[in-house]
């Protein structure tokens, strides 16, 4: 992967510990070294933000406790919408303290226990909620050029919904896209990477539990289904040669060791694999795997069959946004 | 400003059961958060806190793992915390709950403000935070939605009644119950949590507070639980509206008259 093109680079999740955990010193030392790991490796670590609704701490309060090095391009935070406001500019400020320049903008998974932005909290009146598009629009007025900001991308939803979406975050401004996760290859993501002229980061599952992408493809995986994640990443880089992957659920144990053989070669040879322990299973068992999301985003193409006619007006209509033109082919 | 936050742990499920002898709630085994209710209130003392300056103080009663819920306290801001533990507390109702806080808020000493919770989440009786100002002889001011100015002598207060909103004037020492409107409650940091994992709480005891027996616990307690019952299940059925979709707004419409007329 060259070095040169920053999203081409593998963006490795980190998960922050979560605050009602326990054995919290544990956890945290557990998250500083997978962190320092990442970032010495040169790849960026990405932190999530109270992922789904599960009161965590925020990665820039962890960077800034116990003083973790933050390299060039080297971190990206996920900041969603379920803070106060108060709580949401001190990320931002940390983020620009520290020197974090990447931040993934999501709508996120509420709680019980987490405030949910009001759309007067950020000048965004108009709004019936703060979504992803009120915050990209409230960071880019309040802190211009400081931040690089990115959206996620879901092939599972209704395609026409979808990309109308993406245009008002396009309008908005964001600057790289990363996708839910997908299998070997999807029509959807396919027509993204071909229609955006912005950075599109797909995501690869990296646990062997398929089943647990159930709530994101919006149907029952059974708990069985083979999956090879390692095979899938090589073919993920294989089929989307331009765009970088962002590993979710990455095992550092045995799959961290990996990644400079298939950032090199694309592929992960037989001894690599045995030498982490890993068995390579066979291209039958991830056609399984890669049968059933499949049959997903087709089911999604058919229920949004007047996709087409919308696609249209995306492209017209981005045309007549600055930012939007930019971005847009 | 000197302000005491009461703080009550409740089961963080709906899920609770009932012991058939003493008619309580059964706490053992089912897993616990702070009152909702209350983490509006420990917000709003924080807030006035960094307006005035002064010490934010969170106090509970209850058994030796009420201890976790003070910590998330101390997480969130509160400078320091006191637990009221002592067998002679336990079977205590809300008269005799607030008369044992009443007492710990007097042993505190010059406190302006007292805070609470509008009520908590298991019990429901949005009695202990006026209890308190009653044993105190403070004036209070319940289901506060606003504080609409401070200072070290009074409060302007936004609160809610039946048919509104009205505007009150509180002075100083008092005790208000405040509303989910009043804030949005910060999460604790991560510097918070972890100097509260290694905090020291009080421990009170009755003696501590120099608390009357005959107010407290189950014989200091003037109510009586003689008898608990689930509610009756709701009459609660499908009707599938035929026809147009005008038609069935009709039908719609026809069918909620006749249920307000019921």
């Amino acid at each position: 992967m060259a070095a040169g093109n920053h999203f081409k680079n593998f963006h490795v999740e980190v998960l922050p510990p979560r605050q009602d955990a326990e054995d919290l010193e544990v956890r945290l030392e557990r998250f500083t070294k997978r962190y320092v790991r990442v970032v010495e490796a040169g790849y960026t670590a990405c932190i999530t933000d109270n992922a789904m609704g599960n009161l965590s701490f925020q990665g820039t309060e962890i960077i800034e406790y116990f003083k973790l090095p933050v390299k060039a391009e080297s971190v990206m935070i996920h900041l969603n919408t379920f803070h106060t406001k108060r709580n949401l500019d001190e990320i931002l400020d940390s983020c620009a303290n520290l020197g974090i320049r990447y931040i993934l903008v999501v709508s996120g998974d509420g709680s019980a226990r987490l405030p949910k932005l009001a759309p007067a909290d950020i000048g965004a009146e108009d709004a019936i909620a703060v979504t992803s598009v009120e915050l990209l629009r409230y960071i880019r007025e309040n802190y211009p050029g400081a931040f690089t900001l990115g959206v996620v991308f879901n092939p599972y939803e209704p395609e026409d919904h979808e990309f109308e979406k993406l245009l008002r975050k396009l309008k908005a401004g964001v600057e790289f896209i990363i996708t839910q996760p997908i299998i070997e290859k999807n029509e959807v993501v396919d027509r993204l990477v071909s229609e955006v002229n912005i950075p599109v980061v797909v995501e690869a599952w990296m646990s062997k539990k398929l089943h647990l992408l159930s709530d994101c493809v919006g149907y029952e995986i059974p708990e069985d289904t083979p999956y090879d994640p390692i095979e899938n990443l090589e073919k993920l880089m294989f089929n989307y040669p331009d765009s970088g992957v962002y590993l979710a659920m990455l095992n550092y144990k045995r799959q961290f060791p990996l990644l400079p053989e298939l950032a090199s070669t694309g592929r992960v040879s037989a001894e690599s694999l045995e030498r982490v322990g890993l068995g390579k299973a066979g291209s039958a068992k991830i056609s399984v795997a890669k049968a059933g999301l499949r049959k997903a985003s087709a089911a999604n193409t058919d229920s949004a069959n007047a996709g087409s006619a919308k696609v249209g007006s995306i492209k017209a209509g981005s045309a007549n946004t600055d930012s939007a033109k930019a971005a847009v082919k | 400003m000197k302000i005491v936050v009461c703080i009550k742990q409740v089961p963080a499920t709906t899920e609770v059961s009932i012991d058939p002898e003493t008619k309580r709630l059964v706490r053992e085994g089912v897993e616990i958060m702070m009152n909702p209710f209350d983490t509006y209130a420990l917000e709003e003392g924080l807030l006035l806190r960094e307006a005035h300056g002064g010490e934010v103080i969170a106090i509970s009663m209850g058994p030796k793992r009420t201890e976790a819920t003070l910590r998330e306290a101390l997480a969130c801001g509160a400078d320091r915390a006191i637990l009221l533990n002592d067998r002679v507390l336990g079977g205590s109702d809300t008269f005799a709950t607030s008369y044992a806080l009443s007492r710990a808020i007097a042993k505190i000493g010059n406190v302006d403000l007292v805070i609470t919770g509008k009520q908590a989440v298991d019990g429901d009786t949005a009695q202990v935070g006026p209890g308190i100002a009653a044993h105190l002889g403070w004036p209070q001011a319940a289901y506060v939605s606003r504080v609409i100015e401070s200072d070290s002598k009074h409060l302007v207060l936004e609160r809610m009644h039946e048919t509104g909103y009205d505007v009150c004037s509180l002075e100083l020492p008092g005790v208000i119950t405040v509303l989910k409107d009043i804030n949005s409650p910060r999460v604790p940091t991560l510097k918070g949590r972890l100097a509260s994992r290694k905090a020291s709480i009080n421990i009170w005891n009755a003696s501590a507070i120099s608390a009357d027996l005959t107010k407290i616990g189950l014989n200091g307690s003037p109510t009586r639980v003689v008898a608990t019952r689930s509610p009756d299940a709701r009459d609660k059925h499908t009707i599938i509206l035929d026809g147009s979709p005008e038609e069935s707004a009709r039908e719609l419409v026809k069918i909620l008259k006749q249920r307000i007329k019921l």
